[in-house]
């Protein structure tokens, strides 16, 4: 570990907080949690060397508190997880406006990936395949004329969404027109811009994924993908790598793609290029990039024999050594298969609604 | 709150987490627990790694997705590779589960024998509190008698189940449904996939259960299954159920017994006989004979207020043979606290209560009877409004969960047996029913050298091991011995206790390990003085001790300033004597130094709130509250926690010892929620160092400054005996008599409508609240009424739909069995 980072301040809660602190005190750093009012006696609080109130449940969203937190604590870099602030380019910018190091993407990168309507045209312009889509829709009739140029069925999303929130399937011109309104107005609510647009809808898909690393300076290593179709309600429950069943021709575009498009923007750190894929087809399109580490990770690190964690640690102490061995290649070599379930608080049929504090 | 979690381990297999047992999961986030991760050489190996894994992970206590995820992985398409982001749209946790619908009044899961072995740091038994209709059956189904099955009070829950379940159900006679169908009580009923269990309003006794086969799959916590709602946990979440939680059960193959035979099935009436034996404090040293004579003789009424921590009675004050509890307080009902037996009939002041399963272990009150152990089942029926009257059994005669023990009492005044002592001190043995024997050394004084007798003779009994001992549990001058007799005799517990007496050290070579322990307190919290405030708004407002305690404390001592009541707490060592006082290991301690014994009096009536970990004095001793609840004692301050339910792996959840000295030190009220927060989050334990505790020193220690202490004492007590004098002349003593005097007024008629419906008062209650007005159109199911009993509110709803045109009930009365509450018109 080099000498630039001795502290890292964890700004997450729950599973990933503990698992990034176990990578750190691996790596020797001094490790300081923050925590809300609720989580005083959350597990993460207890095993980080250090930790610091930041006040209600939702101060973990409160990027000046935990930018305080940790100038207090003596950290010199933070590490976000997923979610909380991870993906807010403000956030970012705010920790390396202090001095800090943030483990995790430029707030540039953070900035174009966090739309997903500029992530596209990022995408288009890096040669990555894309399902026909349209630009931003005016108006319902200004999408009902577009759609006529992809096909139905289409998908409305909204520009900024996140989690499947807004996204709805249209089969008909009249679907379409009825979802317009819902999907932006459910878009201004959810996300504070109420921009959408259409693409083609794949009615037996399957959610692909390639992991990425970048040193920030044009060198980019895939790490194998992974397949995380087995969803409900929009939400990942089993996740594996390597994805099964993918013609090599297609395995292979999908990684040069990936790494092309990360060159393309010198990315840095972690990151995962997300595609919708059609089995009977062959044929994958471009859904988005989520510029942190995700939920989903473990199975690449078993698969890869790598810890994502340690490497961006390492980069945001100014460390890319690890990755030298890869970058001819621009791939860390896979072997073997892993699989995840996630195990939630939450009840399945017959009620869905998460299960109450007690 | 999860209140079990158990994960995977093995050859390729990493769990990435971080909830565990006793983490509290909030929605405030994120609901995802764990991410269980299996690795192999090919797909088809991880695939049955993670299977493996996912059949040994468990999570209690709330709902979790295992059932969906341990589905979805044997999906044939999934299997294939040829699965989409569609292929888990229709999947649901195929396993069997039985769905909280509705809840009832309070339904609980318990099971029959109840959590037996930690009444020495004040965890009640629990179970049960009918276990004999629980046991009936489970045996009718052909479980152990100990399954864990649920407990309904006064009104059932409606239970949907996934796959066909055997259920029986027993107890307080109910309607009982299966999809609208009535089905018999006593008998094993099957309940088929996808159908409703209801379970109706009890309509006499109080409790009725329903038994599974199988018997219900929640944990066990310190050895039972059994609710504890108090201390928040056993059973399902540590509480009631709600609606939506889901019940699983053990999977099983042994065959329905059938039906219970008639004569084995309990009659339910409103009057009920309750087989008692003397003892432990009965007359004549606290109670005149004809006090018991009286007791005998009285039909006593259930008070509305009564609940699984004890049943309250109606019935005459006792005349007392004692004009007051000398040292140990004000009342004659008061003693040096003592170790209590479930089925003791408790005299808090001149009210008697049935001490239930989930009652206190120790307290400071006489008991002049308790109620056999085969007849405790008795006390989980007892309904408000019900009668009760006491037959004098033989304790030799009473098998345990028999009906019919000899009557005529044993005629020995509830002593067992008495040793002059020779060397030691004096000896009483006295009986606490069939299962009980309380040896108690000395006068009724305080005196640390009858607490170390009474720990000498602990040691040595725990030294034994002898089977049948089921609890040790000491008081201040007391042990008690809980048996079970029917592999320990009493009369042979009686020869085992008077030998060992013969081998204990003389008193004064006595030497305890003792730890002194530094607590943080915070003076005057205001979590304290949140609790007058709410006592004031709530019970009362001119109590002597408002509106702040710590002056009051200042007062009855004859002290100058409320900072000589710091100092003294502060300068002052406490000897941890009891555990439990009250409940999950809460210490009782006294100053070592007599100098610093702040002598005071309990609120009465007592507290409905006191915070956790509030630091009270009553009598001479100081108190730590276990956990949130009613109180007593006199609020200095608050402090950190004595009990952690969920400890880190190989301690114990209560804190203190025996014989610990505690000592504060002072923190203000921020810096107490640190420290509380940290003890909470395992960061820190509390500080202790090892020592002993040598008697002879202590004694020198008195003799040196005997003087000083006698004139303390001569101050405190000029001071007490003035603030009694207070007392009398603001008529304080006679203050429950008059309060009890108001007779509620007789019903009057009630005319109903044609086509109209009333709602009546289901048992003996408080009126809560009253939502509706004459003139309002409710619907079917609309709450009308709210009352409080049992310690517990009630909400009645409309039994039709219609218009109010009469609404009999008013907030703050009490209603009786009957009492029409509201009429209900025809809607127009």
């Amino acid at each position: 570990m080099p000498e630039l980072i001795r502290t890292v301040l964890i700004a997450n809660r729950g599973e990933i907080a503990c698992r990034i602190i176990r990578t750190a005190r691996q790596l020797g750093l001094r490790t300081v949690a923050v925590f809300s009012e609720i989580d005083r006696a959350a597990a993460h609080v207890r095993l980080a060397d250090e930790a610091v109130l930041l006040g209600p449940a939702a101060s973990y969203l409160d990027a000046e508190a935990v930018l305080r937190a940790a100038k207090e604590s003596g950290a010199d870099a933070v590490h976000p997880g997923y979610g909380f602030l991870a993906e807010d380019a403000g956030f970012a910018e705010l920790v390396e406006g202090a001095g800090l190091a943030f483990a995790g993407p430029a707030p540039g990168h953070l900035r174009t990936f966090g739309d997903k309507h500029t992530a596209r045209v990022v995408a288009v312009a890096a040669g990555v395949p894309v399902f026909p889509g349209t630009g931003l829709l005016a108006d319902a009739d200004h999408a009902v004329a577009e759609v006529e140029a992809i096909g139905y069925p289409v998908m409305l999303k909204a520009t900024g969404g996140g989690g499947g929130i807004g996204m709805t399937v249209c089969r008909t011109p009249q679907e379409l027109r009825a979802a317009y309104d819902r999907v932006t107005g459910l878009a201004l609510r959810s996300f504070g811009s109420a921009g959408v647009f259409a693409e083609r809808y794949v009615e037996r898909a399957r959610h692909v994924e390639v992991q990425l690393f970048g040193d920030g300076r044009g060198g980019v290593v895939t790490l194998g993908d992974r397949d995380c179709s087995l969803q409900r309600r929009n939400q990942k429950v089993v996740e594996e790598a390597p994805a099964p069943a993918l013609p090599a021709r297609v395995r292979e575009l999908l990684h040069r793609t990936s790494r092309d498009l990360a060159a393309a923007i010198r990315y840095r750190s972690a990151g995962t290029v997300e595609f919708v894929y059609d089995a009977e087809r062959e044929e994958f399109s471009f859904l988005e990039v989520n510029a942190r580490l995700q939920v989903e990770h473990p199975v690449t690190e078993q698969v890869t024999g790598t810890d994502l964690v340690a490497w961006m640690l390492r980069l945001a102490g100014g460390d890319d050594s690890f990755l030298a061995p890869y970058l001819a290649a621009g791939e860390v070599p896979v072997t073997g298969h892993a699989v995840e379930a996630r195990v939630y608080a939450e009840d399945p049929p017959p009620a869905s609604a998460p299960a109450p504090a007690c | 709150m999860l209140t079990r979690v158990e994960l995977p381990s093995g050859d390729g297999i990493r769990v990435d987490g971080w909830a565990e047992t006793g983490t509290e999961v909030s929605t405030a986030y994120d609901p995802m627990l764990a991410k269980v991760i299996a690795t192999g050489g090919t797909r088809e190996e991880a695939l049955d790694r993670l299977g493996d894994a996912l059949a040994a992970t468990r999570a209690d206590g709330i709902e979790v997705n295992l059932g969906l995820l341990r589905a979805a992985i044997r999906i044939p398409e999934f299997r294939a590779a040829t699965h989409t982001t569609g292929t888990l749209a229709g999947v649901g946790d195929p396993e069997p589960r039985i769905t909280v619908v509705r809840s009832g009044m309070m339904t609980t899961v318990q099971d029959a024998d109840g959590r037996v072995g930690y009444w020495q740091v004040g965890v009640p038994p629990s179970g049960a509190m009918d276990d004999r209709s629980l046991r009936l059956a489970n045996l009718a189904l052909g479980n152990d008698e100990n399954a864990a099955g649920l407990e309904c009070t006064a009104t059932g829950p409606s239970l949907l189940v996934s796959h066909d379940t055997l259920v029986c159900v027993a107890g307080a006679p109910a309607a009982v449904t299966v999809d609208g169908a009535p089905v018999p009580m006593w008998a094993p009923v099957l309940v088929p996939a996808g159908a409703t269990l209801h379970v109706g309003d009890a309509t006499a006794g109080l409790r009725t259960y329903v038994a599974f086969a199988g018997g219900l799959d929640v944990p066990h916590y310190l050895g039972s299954a059994a609710t504890f709602t108090l201390g928040r946990f056993g059973g399902h979440g540590g509480r009631a159920l709600r609606p939506g939680d889901v019940l699983r059960t053990f999977p099983t193959s042994t065959a329905a017994a059938g039906p219970v035979p008639e004569d084995r099935r309990p009659r339910f009436g409103q009057h009920w006989e309750l087989g008692v034996t003397e003892g432990p404090h009965a007359a004549p040293e606290f109670f005149t004979r004809a006090d018991i004579e009286q007791l005998y003789a009285t039909r006593y009424g259930v008070h509305f207020n009564s609940a699984r921590t004890g049943v309250r009675l109606i019935g005459p004050k006792p005349a007392w043979a004692r004009r007051d509890g000398g040292e140990a307080g004000l009342h004659p009902s008061n003693i040096h606290d003592t170790p209590y037996s479930v089925g003791a009939l408790d005299f808090t002041g001149d009210t008697p209560i049935l001490l239930g399963p989930d009652g206190p272990s120790l307290g400071g009150f006489v008991c002049p009877v308790t109620v056999v152990s085969g007849e405790r089942w008795k006390l989980g029926q007892l309904r408000p409004g019900d009668t009760v009257s006491f037959v004098p059994v033989r304790a030799g005669s009473a098998p345990r969960r028999s009906t019919v023990p000899a009557t005529g009492g044993d005629g020995d005044d509830g002593v067992l047996r008495r040793l002059d002592g020779g060397d030691g001190p004096a000896v009483t043995y006295r009986r606490q029913g069939d299962d009980n024997v309380l040896v108690e050394y000395g006068d009724q004084v305080l005196d640390l050298a009858l607490r170390a007798r009474v720990h000498a003779l602990h040691t040595a009994l725990a030294g034994l091991a002898e089977p049948g001992v089921l609890d040790l549990t000491p008081g201040i001058r007391s042990l008690q011995v809980h048996v079970d007799p029917g592999v320990l005799p009493v009369p042979r517990l009686l020869g085992l206790l008077a030998e060992l007496e013969a081998t204990l050290p003389r008193t004064a070579d006595l030497v305890v390990p003792s730890r002194t322990v530094r607590l943080p307190l915070s003076w005057d919290d205001p979590a304290t003085r949140e609790a007058i405030e709410r006592y004031m708004a709530g019970v009362r407002d001119d109590a002597p001790w408002c509106p702040w305690n710590i002056e009051f404390i200042r007062r009855i001592n004859g002290l100058g300033s409320v900072d000589d009541v710091y100092r003294t707490v502060f300068d002052a060592e406490y000897l941890v004597l009891g555990l439990g006082d009250v409940y999950l290991g809460a210490p009782v301690a006294t100053p070592l130094d007599p100098r610093h014994r702040l002598v005071t009096t309990k609120y009465n009536p007592a507290r409905t709130w006191t915070a956790e970990n509030s630091v009270g004095i009553g009598g001479a001793y100081l108190c730590v509250y276990g956990m949130e609840g009613p109180g007593g004692y006199q609020f200095v301050g608050r402090t950190t926690q004595v009990w952690r339910t969920h400890p880190a792996p190989g301690e114990d959840p209560w804190l203190l010892r025996f014989f610990d000295r505690i000592r504060w030190y002072p923190v203000t009220p921020e810096e107490l929620l640190d420290l509380r927060a940290d003890l909470a989050a395992g960061r820190t334990s509390i500080d202790a160092a090892d020592g002993s505790f040598s008697l002879a020193e202590h004694e020198r220690f008195l003799a040196e400054n005997a003087a000083s202490i006698a004139a303390f004492r001569a101050t405190q007590a000029a001071a007490f005996a003035a603030e009694r004098r207070a007392w009398e002349e603001a008529g304080e003593f006679t203050r429950a008599e008059q309060a009890a005097a108001v007779e509620p007024a007789p019903p009057a008629e009630v005319a109903v409508p044609d086509g109209g419906a009333r709602l009546d008062a289901p048992f003996v209650a408080n009126v809560w609240k009253v939502e509706v007005a004459v003139g309002d159109v409710v619907e079917e199911g609309q709450t009308l009424v709210a009352l409080e009993a049992m310690k517990m509110e009630t909400y009645l709803t409309a039994p039709a739909a219609g218009v109010v045109t009469d609404v009999r009930a008013t907030p703050g009365t009490q209603v009786a069995p009957g009492d029409c509450l509201v009429v209900l018109g025809p809607r127009a």
